[in-house]
C-alpha cells in the first residue's frame, strides 16, 4: 500500500499528498493475565506422517497402525517452531519444481460455475503515478451511497506541506458543504478503478470531507461491491450460532 | 441453519433470515493458478530456513506460546482488553431481540470498518419500519453471529435489491491540523528471505 496518492482537485490541478489506512478500535484478544503470549506455527506432522504417506505404506486403513505402533510419530520433529520459511511450489506429482510454474487466470461465474481460463494480465498500481488520480464531478449524496454501496475499507488523506494543507482543507469543505462522496477515477477520462498495488484489488474510491474550524478530515472510502442480493444464495449462512 | 436476525423497534419485533453476502456470489471471481509443464495443478509448500523440511499442507499447526516457549492450552486463556482487563465472551445474539436504535445520521456508517454483510430475507416485519428502512432510514442494532469477545455493530439499510446488515467496528480517525506533519504508515520490513536479486 503506497503511503501518497497523486490527486487531482475539480480545477484538474495535482498535488502527491499523504495517505495513511483508518483502523478499526482494537478488539479484546485472547491471552493469559499477567503473561504475554504468542500465536506461533509449529511442526504437527513429519512427511512419513501425513494421510498420503500412511496410504501409501499400510493401505486406506491404517487404524490399527497408529494404535499399534504410532508410525505417525516423529519425535525429533513434531512439536519444532517454525521460523522463516520460503514458499514452494510442488508439479502435479508432488515433486518439488525447481523452475517457476506457469500461472493462468481462472474466471468463475457467480453460481460457482468455470467462465473461462485465460493467461493473467498484469496490472500496475495507478494512485501514485504520473498521471493522477481524478475528481470526477459526480458526486453521490452520503445517504443514498451508504445504501448503494459496500464500503470495505477507508483512508485518510494528509497534507504534506502548508500548499497541500489550504488544497486538501478546500476539498473537505466542499464535499461536507454539499453532504455527498465525491468518485474518484483513474486513467485519461478518470472511469478507471484506483488500484493500490501490483495486481492487486480493483476499487472504486470516494471522498468524503469534514472541517473544524482549520482542522478538517479527508476520507477516501474504498468499495468493490454494491449492495444486491447475492444471484445464487446458499440458504442461510453455514457458520454456527 | 442460522436462526433469525431479530430486532425490536418501538412495540414490533422484526424478524430476518440471514444471508452472507460475499463479492464473488454478485460478480463471480476470478483467481490465478499455477500449472506445471504438463498442465497440472501445483500446489504449494513451505521449505524451511535451513532447506531440511519440506511442509506439506497438514504437516503444521498453530497454537499459543508464552515467551519462553511453553504451549498455552486453551482452557488457560480468557478475553483481555487493550489494558489486559478480562473481558468476558458475550454469547450470539441470533434468535434473540435486539434494540433498534434510530434513524441515525447516514454519514455515521463512513467511520465504520464493514467487516461482513448479510442480506435479510424479511419474515416477520412491521410494515412501517421496511418502508422507513426503503426511504432511506439508517438503524443500528448489537450484533454477534457467533459467541465472542466484542459485539459488534450493525447498521441497517435497505435498496431496491432487499434489506441489509452492514456489520463491523467503528474506526479511529483523527482531525488533521495545518502544523500537523504527516508520518508514513510503518510497513512492516519484509523478510530476507524475499529479497528480490532478479531485478538488481
Amino acid at each position: 500500500m503506497p503511503s501518497s496518492i497523486h490527486l487531482a482537485n475539480a480545477k484538474g490541478r495535482d498535488a502527491t499528498v499523504g495517505m495513511s489506512p483508518v483502523k478499526a478500535l482494537p478488539a479484546p484478544k485472547l491471552g493469559v493475565p499477567g503473561s504475554t503470549v504468542v500465536f506461533r506455527r509449529y511442526v504437527a506432522a513429519a512427511e512419513s506422517g501425513t494421510d498420503a504417506s500412511l496410504k501409501s505404506r499400510f493401505g486406506n486403513d491404517y487404524t490399527q497402525e497408529l494404535i499399534k505402533a504410532d508410525p505417525e510419530a516423529d519425535l525429533e520433529r513434531v512439536g519444532t517452531l517454525i521460523e522463516q520459511t520460503q514458499s514452494v511450489y510442488l508439479d502435479g506429482t508432488g515433486q518439488v519444481m525447481y523452475a517457476d510454474p506457469r500461472f493462468i487466470e481462472l474466471i468463475v461465474n457467480a453460481d460457482g460455475t468455470e467462465k473461462e481460463r485465460r493467461d493473467p494480465v498484469d496490472v500496475a498500481s495507478n494512485v501514485n503515478v504520473e498521471q493522477p488520480v481524478r475528481w470526477t464531478g459526480r458526486k453521490v449524496p452520503i445517504k443514498d451511497a451508504v445504501r448503494r454501496f459496500s464500503f470495505r475499507r477507508s483512508l485518510q488523506l494528509q497534507h504534506v506541506d502548508g500548499l497541500t494543507f489550504d488544497y486538501l482543507h478546500q476539498m473537505a469543505k466542499e464535499l461536507e458543504d454539499s453532504q455527498s462522496l465525491m468518485l474518484l477515477g483513474t486513467g485519461e477520462k478518470g472511469s478507471g478503478p484506483l488500484v493500490f498495488q501490483a495486481n492487486g484489488r480493483p476499487y472504486r474510491g470516494f471522498l468524503s470531507g469534514r472541517t473544524k474550524g482549520k482542522s478538517y478530515k479527508l476520507m477516501l472510502h474504498l468499495s468493490d461491491m454494491e449492495l444486491k442480493k447475492p444471484l445464487a444464495p446458499a440458504g442461510r449462512s453455514g457458520r454456527g450460532e | 441453519m442460522a436462526k433469525s436476525v431479530m430486532v425490536k423497534c418501538g412495540k414490533d419485533t422484526l424478524s430476518f433470515a440471514p444471508s452472507k453476502v460475499d463479492r464473488a456470489r454478485i460478480y463471480g471471481s476470478r483467481k490465478r493458478i499455477a500449472v506445471d509443464a504438463k498442465g497440472a495443478g501445483c500446489s504449494r509448500a513451505s521449505l524451511t530456513a535451513d532447506g531440511s523440511q519440506l511442509l506439506l499442507s497438514g504437516m503444521t499447526s498453530q497454537a499459543y506460546f508464552t515467551g519462553d516457549g511453553r504451549w498455552v492450552a486453551r482452557s488457560e486463556m480468557v478475553g483481555l482488553d487493550a489494558d489486559g482487563n478480562k473481558v468476558e465472551s458475550k454469547p450470539s445474539t441470533l434468535g434473540v431481540p435486539q434494540d433498534l436504535e434510530g434513524p441515525i445520521n447516514s454519514s455515521e456508517i463512513l467511520g465504520f470498518q464493514v467487516e461482513s454483510i448479510f442480506y435479510l430475507e424479511p419474515e416477520d416485519c412491521a410494515e412501517s419500519v421496511l418502508n422507513a428502512l426503503k426511504s432511506g432510514s439508517v438503524y443500528r442494532f448489537p450484533f454477534n453471529y457467533s459467541a465472542s469477545l466484542a459485539v459488534e455493530t450493525a447498521y441497517l439499510v435497505a435498496n431496491d435489491e432487499g434489506v441489509f446488515a452492514l456489520v463491523g467496528q467503528p474506526t479511529v480517525e483523527a482531525w488533521v491540523e495545518e502544523g500537523q506533519v504527516f508520518v508514513p504508515p510503518v510497513v512492516e520490513e519484509e523478510d530476507a528471505d524475499d529479497l528480490d536479486f532478479e531485478s538488481l
